[in-house]
């Protein structure tokens, strides 16, 4: 199988199939990470989109002192936050809960199991939507990307001692946050 | 910035091992001598396996072909037919198949760990040492085995997956390597791994060899520890290509044990420890390929990131042409923490055995730690829906490993939870040339 570079390469010489190769490779990941990023699924399909166009149509420009995919979600991320503070500021929570994309529960599990998982990510899901933005993004690069300190400080443009407080702060949030829920009475 | 509010940040950076190792000793200290800073840790680590938690979803059917589709417009040249290409990627993809911690099987495999004593034929470590290796009272009369400590097979796979090296009820157990090895003579050899069966065209990296960030890391799917298969190439042995990987990433490098050839091939067969005791078998292990040497089995004990940068070192060296095959193999790690617990800290707190135990029982001590995972898996096949097989769900599995029968399930969240906590030991699986072999007849 081609590595990224061979593909870039490969596109660049005229063969967009080799870039359809790339969209295959990352487009659930990218996915994935915008859902977190933009807040909503179809914001997350829209980035999806205009992100792998503009890295087409950017592809020279790239330099590859990076990996591809971090070139690429730079472009993904750049694209949501605009397109976020564009627009009215709203959480699609329910719209969190569409069933569209593969969630890897099994169908096996005993309906309450499932409930209480779900309950317990949608805990999650609207824990870390009021983070605020920074915070949220470099939640995502770290906890979902998996993305070490120097990547998400190039994804972000930010020094490296930046990201590693930032992402203290939004871990403590995030956990503050988690508790007061916890504390938070239920209702009946 | 307070000093307080300094260690935390410490702490923090410490859950991602991103810390200098002076940093990570001082943070160790504090944490060792403060219970504060050890709840903060563990809220740290809690919300991060929450995080973890949140499910990672396919693009939305059709993405792809507007993506295309707009590329194309943009362009305005003609693109080639989306679904055959897609075809034509998948076919020599790695497969990482998941996560494991075999924290549990290093943690246990650790306690009978011999110095490196490394003996050019291999001994017969299966069978009855001479009459000075005591045999351990738990384990005398175990089940499963004789009064000598040798293994009486458990019940055998299914032979036709076997020789297709198909996941069996144990395709999900673990791959536990016990060998002796002194890092002098730790020969590996070259075989193709990918997918499963020997002389198989070698795997490739999914991604660029120089983009650790994007290779084979818990970014792309949603686990934390691996089991690696890693075959060098004559080359590679000779280089000790695998020793200086490990002391470039700073991971101890733990002697293994050497299994028999009989053994071996057995293991190679099955894939996991499934009947031990070759010698009863009911089928034949396969021949091993032409270009197949065969193997000691040895194995190391690593923590957290190293993995990304050993992963980053062995696909560089296979372009280098010093690695064969790169495998990312995967078993069920055990959706129950404590156990995991328990295990490391047998680990740490276990001096080496004496010889003679460890010549008697090494592969016994595996068998215990295999079963035990075995169950693990097992159990938490249960909890995500496996069918009868010990295969998931095709639904379950991330898209990425396709229907690949070979490919063993992912971990469950709470495994993974497990695996955060214990900071994973995870063992290597290697395959190295075993003088031993030269001469043995099966």
């Amino acid at each position: 199988m081609k590595d990224d570079f061979e593909l870039i390469d490969q596109t660049l010489g005229g063969d967009s199939t080799a870039f359809g190769e790339l969209v295959t490779r990352y487009q659930d990941r990218l996915y994935t990470a915008m859902v977190h990023v933009a807040g909503s699924r179809t914001e997350a399909e829209d980035v999806l989109q205009d992100a792998f166009v503009q890295a087409f149509l950017k592809l020279s420009s790239f330099q590859r002192s990076s990996a591809f995919y971090t070139w690429l979600y730079r472009i993904a991320f750049n694209l949501a936050v605009s397109r976020r503070r564009r627009r009215r500021p709203e959480i699609s929570v329910d719209e969190s809960r569409e069933t569209g994309g593969k969630e890897p529960i099994s169908n096996q599990l005993e309906a309450s199991e499932q409930a209480e998982r779900q309950e317990g990510v949608e805990r999650i899901r609207q824990a870390l939507a009021k983070l605020g933005e920074d915070h949220r993004i470099i939640l995502t690069l770290r906890e979902l990307e998996g993305c070490c300190y120097d990547s998400i400080a190039e994804i972000l443009d930010l020094p490296v001692g930046t990201v590693r407080s930032r992402i203290h702060r939004a871990r403590a949030q995030l956990r503050d946050i988690l508790i007061e829920e916890l504390r938070e009475p239920t209702d009946i | 910035m307070t000093n307080d509010e300094r260690i935390r940040e410490l702490i923090s950076a410490y859950l991602d091992y991103e810390l200098s190792p002076d940093e990570r000793a001082y943070v160790e200290r504090q944490l060792a001598r403060d219970s504060e800073l050890r709840d903060y840790h563990r809220e740290l680590m809690g919300v991060r396996q929450s995080l973890k938690s949140l499910p990672h979803y396919e693009a939305p059917p059709g993405a792809h072909s507007a993506i295309m589709e707009r590329i194309a417009a943009a362009t305005a040249r003609p693109l080639a037919n989306d679904s055959a290409e897609r075809a034509g990627a998948r076919s020599r993809r790695l497969r990482y198949v998941g996560w494991l911690v075999v924290a549990a099987a290093a943690a246990g495999l650790a306690v009978v760990l011999m110095p490196p004593t490394r003996q050019p034929e291999a001994p017969e470590i299966v069978e009855h040492q001479p009459s000075g290796a005591p045999v351990a009272p738990e384990l005398a009369n175990r089940p499963g085995t004789d009064p000598r400590g040798e293994l009486r097979p458990d019940k055998v796979n299914d032979p036709d997956r076997l020789a297709s090296n198909q996941p069996g009820e144990n395709g999900g157990s673990a791959r536990i390597a016990t060998n002796s090895g002194g890092g002098s003579d730790s020969r590996m050899a070259s075989v193709d791994r990918t997918p499963t069966h020997p002389g198989a065209a070698p795997a490739s990296p999914p991604t660029s060899p120089q983009s650790p960030g994007g290779l084979v890391d818990a970014a792309t799917i949603p686990f934390t520890a691996m089991v690696v298969d890693v075959v060098l190439t004559p080359r590679g042995i000779q280089e000790k290509m695998f020793d200086m990987a490990l002391q470039r990433i700073d991971i101890p490098w733990k002697n293994a044990i050497q299994v028999d050839t009989r053994l071996e091939r057995a293991l190679l067969a099955q894939r996991a420890f499934g009947a031990l005791g070759a010698q009863d078998l009911p089928f034949a292990p396969p021949e091993p390929a032409p270009n197949e040497d065969y193997f000691n089995l040895v194995f190391v004990v690593a923590r957290g990131r190293q993995f990304d940068g050993l992963i980053q070192e062995l696909y560089d060296r296979r372009a280098a042409g010093d690695v064969a095959a790169v495998q990312l193999d995967f078993a069920m790690g055990s959706s129950e923490s404590a156990l995991f617990v328990q295990m490391e800290k047998l680990a740490e707190q276990t001096p080496e055995v004496p010889a003679s135990v460890v010549h008697a029982h090494p592969v016994v001590m595996a068998e215990e730690i295999r079963a035990r995972l075995r169950d693990a898996f097992v159990s938490a096949h249960a909890k995500n829906g496996a069918n009868d097989n010990g295969a998931l769900p095709a639904e379950v599995l991330p898209p990425e490993l396709g229907q690949d029968d070979s490919i063993l399930p992912p971990a469950d969240a709470e495994s993974i939870r497990a695996m955060e906590e214990l900071q994973f030991n995870v063992l290597f699986i290697l395959r190295s040339e075993s003088k031993a072999r030269q001469g043995t007849s099966n």
